[in-house]
């Protein structure tokens, strides 16, 4: 998901040079990756309301602002620096918007389906599977699927969410989410196995037996 | 099903929290991303005892990501741009992007242009970008690269325009210069169409070789109307003093900032590099760093292109650095009329490049340098310089009549006084800003004119002459001064350099007749020669000052 990471530093070296071209091209090649990031994280119960390419170019100016301290004194690698500053404003717009109560919503929505309702998201990842071609049921069941998980993430925890994220959306390796967090590499790869856990138990629950409607 | 787990992180203190050590480390040299089955199968292997557990969470994995996949599938298409396919990038600009792009339903094929994130002022360049677009859609030339949409995709606005297939005269250009006729039949119609669009009210500013496109019947056509913007419209877009465009093929007063007037002869300058460029193989101006190069643009005369092509055609050389005169009003007088040239050229008719040498040299020596606005922040400093003069004259005049000889007075008078004044002179100056390359070359002029006049006393003193014997040379070492002056600065200080030069004679003369009044003479000549152009300077100071920013 993240651009090419020796360009990137070519890049940075021709900034700290003062090359303004290579100050905008460092950006601006980071914008689809911003962009993907907002998407995935944005909260849909303020995403009516808020745009994520808002958001990207806030982060982009912020960072073209802080961008002298960062060519100085590098904390961590560039893409990990942007997305940490993509991340504050993206709260910064869910604090704005009062986005509270967010897990009960996507609840609701997600698990409304009465004919999966006896089935664990394994079992339908299962039956996808099977399917090689995208049928009207195909796509229904894919759906399923999303709400399914959708709905395990937001029953996780913050930070195992969070890892979860980190590791599969944006496909950070274990050291890179460590860096991002702020944790050593062993903590950091506790904190994933124990959301793998989590997740793998959820997505084997079946909703009907669960009791959640 | 219970909810609640351990939030506490696992301690190595228990076997069990040993094993899920090894466990989350294995998981964490799975690549990002759950890792094929076989990288499973070959870590399953080697811990038999965590193998079961890896499998099974390997297998949540691989859904989380096949989910993540599927859920966010249409923020994949990075190349999808709103309706358009981005199917290749053509080349990026100081602030654009051009793409070869697919218009998805159309399936028409189009050069599609969107806008950078730029560090300087992001509101700026958006606004530029779609003045661009606007202008250039307004434009309907069969030489110019038509527009068809103007749009915003994801906060980012972007036009599209038709796609040429061929190359450009940039990469025509790299093989060396052409022959004469071809360049005149390539560049007449560019001309024409750069003129439609200057009568559209549309300045293209940013004319280069890679602009022109050639289709691949050969035919040219002008893209990207870079920087193009209203002719009639208030500079506000570049008044930050922002310089825009490629130093090589810029206009001095392109060049030079917002002080400069662009306007419709800018273009005609820069179609002039390009013409000497397809005549010599090389831009008129080429530095080692965009800088050097502004510099040289404002600085230097191009070569003649014959030293560097002996096969240059004289006609069109001469066309060329018609194009090429510094001063906008030297040049053709419109695209059109350069049109014109080319076109009496390619009938071998006589060429207007070739008239009105003498007017041109007249207007070029009496004219204002590009320097001469500095001289806006002395206007003030010269009416009271001419004061000073003025006064030092009339007292040592008066000192005369009084019937003082002793060198003293005199010499304390003129040394202490006018090195006073010269000190509170450039200190004032300071104040009013940065000083610049031009006044530093002026105030050593200066400083060397006033060192030559106190150096007048010991003179007169070693050659056993009275005081005040040589005050006629005051005249002459005034004279040079705006000599040099008129180089650098003004053609119209050659009238106080005359006039200061035939002061000294008749100082000269008066002094050989006895008339005592050769000092009063010199400082009153002296003083409407600065006076003059002070009051002119100061005034055009206070109408830049009031002008809109």
């Amino acid at each position: 998901m993240w651009p090419d990471s020796d360009q990137t530093q070519e890049l940075i070296v021709s900034a700290r040079a003062g090359d303004v071209q290579a100050r905008d091209e460092l950006l601006d090649r980071h914008r689809a990756a911003l962009r993907k990031l907002v998407a995935l994280r944005m909260d849909r119960a303020i995403q009516g309301r808020v745009d994520a390419s808002d958001i990207v170019q806030d982060a982009l100016l912020e960072a073209n602002r802080r961008l002298p301290d960062y060519l100085q004194r590098p904390p961590m690698p560039f893409h990990l620096w942007l997305r940490q500053i993509a991340r504050d404003r993206l709260i910064d717009a869910h604090r704005r918007h009062h986005a509270a109560g967010r897990r009960s919503v996507t609840r609701q929505r997600s698990l409304s389906r009465p004919e999966f309702a006896d089935q664990s998201a394994v079992d339908l990842a299962a039956q996808l599977r099977d399917q090689r071609e995208l049928t009207p049921a195909a796509a229904v069941l894919r759906q399923e699927l999303e709400a399914r998980f959708r709905a395990a993430l937001d029953q996780l925890d913050d930070a195992d969410r969070e890892i979860v994220e980190m590791r599969h959306f944006e496909q950070l390796s274990n050291h890179e989410a460590a860096q991002a967090l702020g944790l050593s590499d062993p903590a950091a790869s506790m904190r994933y196995l124990r959301a793998v856990r989590r997740l793998r138990s959820l997505l084997d629950e079946v909703p009907s037996a669960s009791g959640a409607t | 099903m219970s909810r609640s787990h351990s939030k506490v992180e696992p301690t190595a203190a228990t076997p069990n929290a040993a094993r899920d050590e090894r466990l989350a480390a294995l998981l964490s040299e799975l690549p990002s991303g759950a890792g094929s089955a076989a990288e499973v199968e070959r870590l399953a292997a080697e811990h038999p005892d965590l193998a079961d557990e890896l499998r099974e969470l390997w297998q949540a994995m691989l859904l989380v990501d096949r989910l993540a996949d599927a859920a966010f599938a249409e923020d994949q298409t990075a190349t999808l741009f709103g309706d358009y396919e981005l199917l290749e990038e053509l080349g990026r600009g100081g602030m654009g992007v051009v793409y070869r792009a697919r218009h998805r339903g159309l399936e028409r094929e189009v050069a599609l242009k969107r806008v950078r994130f730029g560090s300087a002022a992001p509101a700026d360049e958006l606004s530029r970008f779609r003045h661009e677009a606007l202008a250039a859609a307004r434009l309907s030339h069969p030489h110019v690269v038509p527009v068809y949409e103007v749009g915003e995709y994801d906060g980012q606005p972007y036009f599209t325009m038709q796609y040429i297939a061929g190359t450009t005269l940039a990469r025509r250009l790299a093989d060396g210069p052409l022959p004469p006729r071809e360049v005149a039949e390539l560049l007449l119609p560019v001309c024409e169409a750069i003129h439609a669009a200057h009568c559209q009210g549309v300045l293209h500013r940013d004319l280069k070789p890679s602009n022109i496109l050639i289709d691949e019947s050969g035919r040219p056509l002008v893209a990207d109307f870079g920087l193009a913007k209203r002719v009639e419209q208030d500079s506000t877009l570049t008044h930050s003093g922002a310089v825009l465009g490629t130093p090589t093929y810029m206009a001095p007063e392109q060049a030079a900032g917002s002080r400069g007037q662009v306007g419709p002869a800018s273009d005609v300058y820069s179609l002039g590099t390009i013409l000497y460029q397809m005549l010599t193989g090389r831009p008129p101006f080429q530095g080692a760093t965009a800088m050097e190069t502004v510099l040289m643009v404002l600085e230097q005369e191009p070569l003649p292109p014959r030293l560097l092509n002996p096969h240059a055609d004289r006609a069109l050389e001469m066309i060329a650095l018609k194009c090429l005169q510094k001063p906008p009003d030297l040049r053709y007088s419109s695209a059109q009329a350069l049109a014109d040239d080319l076109r009496a050229y390619l009938a071998d008719e006589p060429i207007a490049a070739r008239s009105g040498q003498f007017a041109q040299i007249w207007a070029r020596w009496m004219g204002e340098t590009h320097h001469a606005t500095v001289l806006e922040s002395w206007g003030l400093l010269w009416m009271w310089h001419s004061l000073v003069l003025l006064v030092l004259c009339l007292v040592t005049n008066a000192m005369q009549w009084r019937g003082v000889t002793s060198r003293w007075p005199y010499a304390a008078l003129w040394v202490a006084g006018l090195g006073t004044w010269a000190a509170i002179f450039w200190a004032l100056r300071r104040r009013a800003g940065p000083v610049t390359f031009v006044e530093r070359q002026i105030a050593h002029v200066w400083a060397g004119s006033m060192a030559s006049i106190a150096l007048l006393f010991p003179v007169e003193w070693l050659l056993g002459e009275p005081v005040l014997r040589l005050s006629p040379v005051l005249g002459l070492i005034s004279g040079c001064v705006f000599l040099v002056k008129a180089g650098m600065l003004s053609g119209a200080f050659y009238v106080q350099a005359i006039a200061l030069f035939t002061t000294a004679l008749v100082m000269a003369w008066f002094e050989r007749t006895n008339l005592p009044w050769g000092i009063s003479l010199f400082g009153i000549v002296a003083a409407a020669s600065f006076f003059i152009p002070g009051l002119k300077y100061y005034r055009q100071r206070e109408i830049t000052d009031r002008a809109p920013p």
